[in-house]
């Protein structure tokens, strides 16, 4: 019986420093940019918007943020890529959300076919970080994301 | 029996063993991680800078062209020059807001149209403003507006019904703006290619331009011959300037910009 005790809280107590070691992630960001640029088929050139722009775009309090980079098209296409590091998860993404459907409101009588793209937009959240990228492959984006 | 219950007491021991050991590693395991955690944390706290720029070739410096000497245009301006001006415009005007990063009003629309510009309720507007043209203009003052319109209305088949629409638009803007300098820019051209392949047709853009310049005049505006500044010398949009013929990469924007850096009206 103690014996079984001792597995049980040991497995209990291993189980529960892993979980909290999961908030400890540093992701390179640009890094991942590069990696998503290179692999995905963007039918755009993407390009970095300042960080003033950036939260006219996204509603993030900025008090909130570690770090934000926003990678976006020329207005030919729907595709983009947002890295935000926020103390404030659930704050940023509500603002992914929002972005989003603006998104949608813009393209959907203006370039339909670029809607398709906004209909399954890849977010991940890994740690203080949320990631969005909107490209024609969520499902590589996705796969690329979950590595790092 | 002894025998038997020696071997049943090392069984014993030898599985007590196995669980302590294997405990034992998981705790390590398990303790590493949090060591982990906690330098990090220390280090975020540390690290609370401003975030890194991402390097890229698409901004460049803030170079102004010296025009040359002009009665009509005062010296550069520099980015604070916009801050009480209002850009009014479709998806270019956007990428071009979105691109150069100034800080500015605009009302801009993909898809925007100078017959749908006042009333369209462009939805969540950035920029703290009511979500029409007509609601923000008539909240707000501006000093100078500048206008861009009719790449989306080339499909149209009159002319004469685009300038009409247009000229509607100016004019309620300038019975609600009154104290503001007009600017009504050419429409930019679209490369060579999407003008052999598409309604964005080049002679259409400039059959609209030289409608929109008579207007201007008419209407005691002035016309900026943005185009200019961007198209080669066939009098075309570049091929380096766009990913699809019509819509402005990050550098073309900025040249963009510098063009209305070094266009602005001098006081009479």
């Amino acid at each position: 019986m103690k014996t079984k005790l001792l597995i049980i809280t040991l497995l209990l107590l291993s189980l529960v420093l892993s979980g909290c070691s999961q908030k400890n992630v540093e992701i390179d960001t640009e890094q991942l940019l590069e990696e998503l640029q290179e692999q995905l088929p963007f039918a755009d050139q993407l390009s970095p918007i300042k960080e003033n722009m950036i939260y006219h775009l996204y509603p993030i309090d900025s008090k909130n943020v570690m770090s934000i980079t926003v990678l976006t098209s020329s207005g030919a296409t729907a595709e983009e890529i947002a890295i935000i590091q926020t103390s404030d998860v659930e704050e940023a993404k509500k603002a992914i959300d929002q972005r989003i459907e603006t998104k949608r409101n813009d393209f959907a009588n203006y370039l339909p076919k670029e809607v398709e793209k906004l209909k399954d937009p890849v977010i991940v959240t890994k740690g203080n970080y949320v990631i969005l990228c909107i490209s024609d492959d969520s499902e590589k984006a996705r796969t690329i994301i979950e590595k790092y | 029996m002894t025998n038997h219950k020696t071997i049943y007491t090392k069984k014993r021991r030898l599985k007590k063993s196995v669980i302590i050991i294997s405990g034992i590693v998981l705790l390590t395991i398990a303790t590493y991680s949090t060591i982990s955690l906690s330098s990090s944390i220390l280090a975020w706290n540390d690290k609370k800078t401003p975030p890194k720029d991402i390097p890229n070739k698409d901004i460049p410096n803030d170079v102004v062209e010296q025009p040359t000497p002009n009665d009509q245009w005062n010296d550069p301006v520099t980015d604070d020059y916009f801050k009480d001006a209002l850009f009014i415009g479709d998806s270019r005007t956007q990428g071009f807001i979105i691109y150069t990063g100034l800080e500015t009003n605009a009302y801009v629309s993909t898809g925007l149209t100078v017959d749908t510009a006042l009333t369209k309720d462009i939805g969540f507007d950035q920029y703290g403003h009511a979500t029409t043209l007509e609601e923000g203009l008539k909240q707000n003052q501006y000093q100078k507006i500048y206008i861009m319109l009719g790449i989306n209305e080339l499909g149209w088949i009159y002319p004469d019904i685009f300038i009409e629409h247009y000229q509607t638009l100016i004019e309620t803007i300038q019975s609600l703006e009154p104290q503001a300098d007009i600017y009504v820019q050419s429409i930019l051209p679209v490369t060579q290619e999407k003008s052999n392949n598409s309604i964005y047709n080049n002679d259409k853009i400039n059959t609209y331009n030289d409608l929109i310049k008579k207007m201007a005049t008419s209407l005691n505006i002035t016309y900026l011959n943005v185009r200019e500044i961007m198209e080669n010398e066939n009098h075309v949009l570049p091929e380096e300037a766009t990913s699809d013929g019509i819509h402005l990469t990050q550098s073309y924007c900025q040249k963009w910009l510098e063009y209305l850096k070094t266009h602005t009206l001098k006081e009479k």
